[in-house]
């Protein structure tokens, strides 16, 4: 991403008429589209944002427990503190470099970040990840997908190289 | 009054309703659920699609029992997984179809190393039956029969290996580790008026075109052709009712929907309800002959429970990093297998008792990519790149290991809790052992020796991990097989050494677990102790 443009961000997409989340607050869905979109952002390829992850996760959480989801919930709710101790603003208000660097603290091995900050970026990653790579963006235009189909025939591999390769002795 | 009362509708219910109705004999089966409409199956929807008729209220049929509605108990930090199918077919709508056959390896397993009682079978009881039930279920594979696993003459051909399968192929040849053409229950030729597999890999979804074995499309239908099949569905057995010379008289169920309370009665009764489900049912029926439950004279029902223990390490090839996406669905699984080999004279004598084989379920570009992006660490560009650079490269490994069975490992019904009929629930009190652990061990220590032979990134696992106890869907021994009536069940043709006119032939019957997939061989069984339960009536026995 260009870096005069690194801080420009454009509204959630609105798709499916008038899409309301069910769990998430307003400020919620914003925070949630970024973090995902930083994890998984627009390349050559839609990142997170365009593939509705956000939508995804709203969905998940609102069909699921009430435990994992309030801790979702506490989870955002001490991003946004401790971004505001970093960097005077709550996530979604920060430029993508210091959107990157509070998930860098998150993500490193050992963090040096509260483990309820650890265990939240955790849990963003795995939802993001699972809508990211089963919506049509990041399974087809991402990963080349074209499966669960009818084959009429299964070749197997068929690459010759593949065939041929010797375990090094 | 029915010839013949099956409890149970899935391979060993279906397979006794079958055999028995070909022969003349009129069945009334009980289904615990109904019929599973392939039409609203899910077969070929894409997440994203499954996600937007998800959002739209639809859903798919729900193959799985809830456990609100059915619950089970398991002792605090003991936790077992029970996956139970109450409907048409029963878990084979959903199953794995892997299809091995057992061996003398596995039924003299006891006689050689001490554990356990000896199955009341050999490997020539049961030949002929696993070549009809291979016959009739249309298993693929290869021509490597070996000690472990033999008979393959019926099979139809096994589908060609994917990319990361070859490479496991070749690590294996070098480690001289046996690898083998995968047994499976997927027609890959046209079979009973049914097409062949297409290949989409979504089997766990139900199969829309019934290309694969499952006992709602290829034994009740032929059952109901006879004329001599009637189904009671929504029929959940509670007990089994005695008569005063203690032969089973008459079956109790619940309607699922209603919650009335019906009998029905028999000259037999075969039980195929899975080996938990049975097993609940005969511990609940307790008469003054039978205080412990029906035909627990020897206090061996519910014991003695065995399955497998599975691991699962994952490793990315760098030989196909990069490579882009390859149509990697096949029949659904792996189409590899490694057959046990530590007994080999050429491998170090074990540590452990009994055997592990490896499937590969898994492999290459057969899933959406969430697999691979879990196993990596980090977030942003580069991290989206790495997952396609190793999406194609996935390799998967799930050794499945022979559980010992120990009579500490059991079922029991407690009389406290009760489920909506009234009847009291089962709970299952199962972990696994030193042997299991030293297993574990040597799983996993073989599947990072294929893994480095190869170069390949392995994804990092806890050694101390394993499925929790239930997880194989393989449940065994609760109700064995046995010559002798003090230490076991039932005789060689599944029938209660204590109640003539009982018989049963799910899982429960098994002597032992063996480290393989059990349905070809409840199917065998199945059809071996119906051909002789018809015998037995036909000569006025029964």
């Amino acid at each position: 991403m260009a870096p005069l443009l690194s801080h420009f961000h454009p509204s959630v997409p609105k798709q499916e008429g008038a899409w309301k989340p069910r769990f998430l607050r307003e400020p919620e869905v914003e925070t949630v589209t970024w973090l995902a979109e930083r994890i998984i952002p627009e390349t050559d390829t839609p990142g997170a944002r365009r593939a509705l992850v956000h939508q995804y996760v709203d969905f998940v959480l609102a069909e699921g427990e009430a435990g994992p989801r309030e801790r979702f919930r506490a989870g955002l709710a001490w991003l946004d503190r401790r971004c505001g101790t970093l960097f005077g603003k709550p996530f979604a208000r920060l430029e993508a470099g210091q959107q990157d660097e509070i998930l860098r603290r998150l993500s490193s091995s050992p963090s040096g970040e509260e483990p309820a900050g650890v265990d939240f970026f955790g849990e963003v990653k795995r939802l993001s990840v699972d809508g990211y790579y089963r919506s049509e963006a990041g399974m087809t235009q991402e990963l080349g997908f074209e499966g669960r189909t009818f084959l009429a025939e299964f070749k197997g591999c068929t690459h010759p190289e593949h065939h041929s390769w010797k375990v090094e002795e | 009054m029915a010839d013949v009362i099956v409890v149970g509708s899935g391979a060993s219910g279906g397979m006794a309703a079958y055999n028995l109705t070909q022969k003349g004999v009129k069945v009334l089966m009980l289904d615990a659920g109904e019929e599973f409409d392939r039409r609203y199956f899910w077969t070929h929807t894409l997440p994203y699609e499954a996600d937007g008729r998800r959002r739209r209220g639809d859903a798919p049929p729900r193959f799985f029992l809830d456990t609100k509605e059915q619950p089970y108990l398991t002792p605090e930090g003991r936790p077992f997984d029970l996956a139970r199918v109450w409907g048409r077919g029963g878990k084979t709508n959903v199953w794995g179809r892997v299809s091995l056959r057992m061996s003398d390896l596995d039924f003299t397993a006891a006689e050689r190393d001490g554990w356990g009682i000896p199955w009341p079978i050999r490997y020539a009881d049961v030949a002929a039956y696993y070549d009809r039930a291979e016959q009739l279920m249309g298993v693929c594979g290869g021509t490597d029969d070996s000690d472990v696993l033999p008979g393959s003459r019926f099979l139809m051909p096994p589908p060609a290996p994917r990319c990361g399968e070859v490479f496991m192929q070749k690590a294996c040849d070098r480690l001289r580790i046996p690898m083998v053409a995968g047994r499976r229950a997927n027609f890959t030729r046209p079979h009973r008026g049914f097409p062949p597999c297409h290949y989409c890999g979504a089997c766990g979804d139900g199969c829309d075109t019934g290309s694969f074995f499952n006992s709602a499309d290829h034994l009740i239908p032929q059952a109901l052709a006879t004329g001599k099949l009637e189904i009671l569905s929504n029929a959940v057995v509670a007990r089994i009712l005695v008569d005063e010379h203690g032969r089973a008289a008459a079956v109790q169920y619940f309607d699922r929907k209603t919650g009335a309370e019906r009998q029905v009665k028999g000259r037999v009764v075969v039980l195929g309800a899975s080996a938990m489900d049975s097993t609940r049912i005969l511990l609940n029926s307790k008469s003054p002959r039978f205080p412990n439950g029906l035909g627990n004279g020897s206090d061996q029902l519910g014991r003695n429970f065995c399955e497998q223990i599975m691991v699962h390490v994952r490793g990315f090839l760098p030989q196909l990093f990069g490579r882009g996406y390859t149509n990697d669905d096949g029949i659904g699984g792996e189409h590899v297998y490694v057959p046990r080999f530590n007994h080999r004279p050429d491998r170090p004598k074990p540590d452990y008792l009994r055997g592990f084989g490896i499937q590969f379920w898994n492999t290459g570009a057969q899933t959406t990519g969430a697999d691979v992006a879990h196993s990596l660490p980090g977030f942003g560009a580069s991290f989206k790149a790495a997952v396609k650079k190793r999406y194609p490269a996935l390799v998967s490994l799930h050794p499945f290991g022979e559980v010992l069975s120990r009579p500490e490992n059991r079922v029991t019904v407690d009389e406290s809790r009760k489920d909506r009929y009234g009847v009291p629930l089962m709970k299952i009190d199962v972990r696994f052992g030193d042997n299991e652990r030293k297993m574990r061990k040597h799983m996993y220590d073989t599947c990072e020796e294929i893994l480095h032979t190869l170069g390949a990134e392995i994804v990092p696992f806890d050694r101390e991990a394993n499925d929790v106890p239930g997880s194989a869907i393989h449940e065994h021994s609760t109700c064995r097989m046995g010559k002798d009536p003090k230490t076991s069940v039932l005789n060689a043709f599944n029938q209660m050494h204590e109640v003539e006119n009982l018989f049963v032939v799910d899982g429960s019957a098994f002597t032992s677990a063996s480290e393989k997939n059990p349905t070809l061989t409840i199917v065998a069984l199945s059809w071996r102790a119906t051909d002789y339960l018809a015998e037995e009536m036909r000569a006025g026995r029964l």
